[in-house]
């Protein structure tokens, strides 16, 4: 019999041990990886990571220079999915920070195939907790370094903020020396009543690193949650956010920044149900896109039967700086309630030449122009983010990453 | 004699997409110390010619030269031709939202600094010189730190163009109707403004339809510009006898 493409990919990924994983491992195998005849795939192919040859590796001695992405007093570094503690420092933060056992954790539930792929090949789950009515004085970052050539790199998180607990988490994704890494990264965040979370992600994978996310958020009464999802890099990058907002007066708000370069590939599946009355959702994504690179956005928002007075707006500007760049652009909103306002704009086009000629006209340059008008159009976002520190680290980033100042 | 700044001769442009011809055979000669005022009818080329000598895409010139300084600029980047000294001040100034108006000068003065040799200039002395070319035009200071000319009056915009050739010190600043959609004070003060920065090693270029504004602005020549050709030249009693005759004396012939 013909080796199926699962079973292909599987060929140096070791097996799992424990039954809950063995478990997962099995529903891996028994999975097919989506295809662009998949609704939700439509317009990414995973041809990248299902035809890749990983592995998935124990601890890696290297030396890994990550002092530059350090952005937060207390930090958690995760190297090709396993947690290295001789590298964090986390004693100042609020939030209780434990590990369990892949073998003994609690997994998830009707997952997908990344989903269970994930749960079969996590090292440990890394459980984040802040207690009832705490408050963090900073974020905690979490930074997952991809390191080395055909990695497999599969991190799960859980995190609970307690009722009117207020947080601010980071998440990075690194990459160093890295070729063919493929990140796997799930998950599940609960805000408590009366709560505030926020999280601000910062894709950075240089080198051909594939990076599949799926976070999944539950949100209580009187909740707040923020999530700031940043792709400067990352060959082929698809995130799932799906947000669960099951309580009424809750606010969340989404943004995005996607820079796209090269060949790279970018896919924000973003999905608000908001399930009761009185909330508010606010949703902006904005895409910078070069070379050949190719973007997707597809923001899914359900007002269900019983949310009455929703107010959700969403809101995707796309700019493409070569004729050879695209996106595809869907927004999706299902309203079953009758008392709501919800609003849509997806605009996609390229810079405004009457404005480059006028710079252009004051001495400066064709390129700098463009750089100029770019860093606006993406300053607009990054200026909704509360955080001093994540906002200058970003600046740095495009600074000195694509010269750029903003 | 005086320097020739700016130097067109025989000067003939198209509209790149429709073959069009404009600019049929056009020349003017414009020296240090000097302001020229050009007039003519609608689509006589006015703005065709304040577009071709900054640099503008979708135009061809398909015969003649530009000589700016000294120096042929027609293959020069529109930045290149204002690194030279070269100036436009728009008829209709663009609105860039998230562009800061300061940010952006400091970029543009470093980046002219830089292609002349010069030293950058430090933030102190740029506030500084903000501060004094802002009262020039008497630009509200906030309105210098806002992003370039979103939600400015008409009045505040053409303000800024002129906040912004002091803050250049161009040697040669082509005015592309300055004066349209301005009140009479707002138009007083643009002026001024213009007539403080007027030295003898710089010169301008006024185009306008009426006459009042040279009132303001005293050209030493006026010029007028019909079917893509300079057609006659004069004093400033001839934007005068224009306002009083029309054109079309001029034309017919």
């Amino acid at each position: 019999m013909a080796e199926s493409k699962i079973e292909k990919f599987a060929q140096n990924i070791i097996p799992p041990q424990g039954q809950n994983q063995t478990e997962a491992w099995e529903k891996f195998l028994a999975s097919e990886f989506p295809t662009t005849r998949d609704e939700y795939w439509k317009y990414t192919r995973v041809g990248k990571i299902a035809n890749g040859n990983y592995k998935n590796v124990d601890r890696v001695e290297d030396h890994i220079n990550i002092t530059d992405d350090i952005v937060c007093k207390d930090y958690l570094v995760v190297v090709n999915g396993v947690i290295r503690e001789d590298l964090s420092q986390y004693t100042k933060t609020k939030f209780k920070v434990e590990f369990e056992s892949a073998e003994t954790a609690e997994l998830n539930d009707g997952l997908d195939v990344f989903g269970w792929l994930n749960n079969a090949t996590i090292n440990r789950k890394i459980s984040i907790k802040l207690g009832k009515g705490e408050r963090t004085d900073g974020p905690l970052q979490l930074i997952f370094v991809g390191y080395g050539k055909n990695i497999l790199q599969s991190s799960l998180v859980d995190v609970e903020v307690g009722d009117n607990a207020e947080g601010e988490l980071v998440f990075s994704y690194l990459g160093r020396n890295s070729e063919e890494v493929f990140t796997n990264f799930y998950s599940r965040m609960h805000v408590g009543k009366n709560a505030s979370l926020s999280v601000n992600k910062f894709q950075l994978e240089e080198g051909s690193t594939s990076h599949v996310s799926n976070d999944n958020i539950v949100q209580e009464n009187s909740s707040r949650f923020t999530i700031n999802t940043n792709t400067l890099y990352g060959q082929l990058v698809r995130n799932n956010l799906n947000i669960r907002v099951t309580s009424e007066n809750c606010e969340t708000n989404l943004n995005g920044i996607v820079m796209g370069h090269g060949n790279n590939h970018v896919d924000n599946h973003t999905f608000v149900s908001h399930d009761k009355s009185h909330c508010v959702s606010n949703e902006n994504y904005k895409y910078v896109m070069d070379d050949k690179s190719t973007g997707v956005f597809n923001g899914r928002v359900i007002v269900q039967k019983d949310a009455q007075q929703i107010n959700a707006f969403q809101s995707n500007g796309n700019i493409l700086l070569s004729d050879t760049a695209s996106i595809n652009a869907k927004p999706e909103l299902e309203i079953y309630a009758d008392d709501v306002k919800c609003s849509h704009g997806s605009t996609t086009g390229q810079l405004d030449e009457n404005a480059i000629f006028y710079l252009q006209t004051r001495g400066i340059s064709k390129r700098n122009a463009e750089k100029m008008l770019v860093a606006a159009f993406i300053a607009e976002v990054i200026e909704e983010y509360e955080n001093e520190d994540v906002r200058s680290y970003l600046f740095r980033q495009f600074e000195q990453r694509f010269g750029w100042v903003l | 004699m005086s320097k020739t700044l700016l130097d067109i001769k025989n000067l003939h442009a198209e509209i790149e997409d429709e073959g069009k011809q404009i600019l049929k055979g056009l020349n003017l000669k414009v020296n240090a110390g000097e302001v020229h005022a050009i007039m003519g009818p609608n689509g006589a080329g006015k703005s065709t010619l304040a577009s071709v000598v900054s640099g503008k895409d979708g135009y061809e010139v398909t015969d003649g030269e530009i000589n700016f300084d000294g120096k042929d600029i027609l293959d020069l980047d529109p930045d290149e031709r204002a690194k030279e000294g070269l100036f436009l001040a728009f008829q209709y100034p663009v609105e860039i939202p998230g562009v800061s108006n300061i940010n952006f000068l400091r970029t543009a003065l470093n980046e002219i600094k830089d292609y002349r040799g010069e030293e950058q200039i430090s933030a102190k002395d740029f506030m500084a010189m903000v501060r004094e070319k802002s009262k020039l035009v008497e630009l509200d200071a906030k309105l210098a730190s806002r992003a370039v000319n979103e939600g400015f009056s008409g009045g505040e915009k053409k303000r800024n163009e002129i906040f912004q050739m002091a803050m250049l010190e161009p040697k040669v600043s082509i005015l592309d109707e300055t004066d349209s959609g301005l009140d009479i004070d707002a138009l007083r003060t643009v002026a001024a403004g213009v007539n403080k920065l007027k030295s003898e090693n710089n010169a301008v270029v006024v185009i306008t339809h009426y006459q009042r504004l040279l009132d303001y602005i005293v050209p030493d020549f006026v010029h007028v510009l019909a079917d893509g050709k300079i057609v006659k030249t004069g004093d400033k009693s001839l934007a005068l006898e224009l306002e009083e005759k029309g054109y079309d004396w001029l034309t017919e012939a």
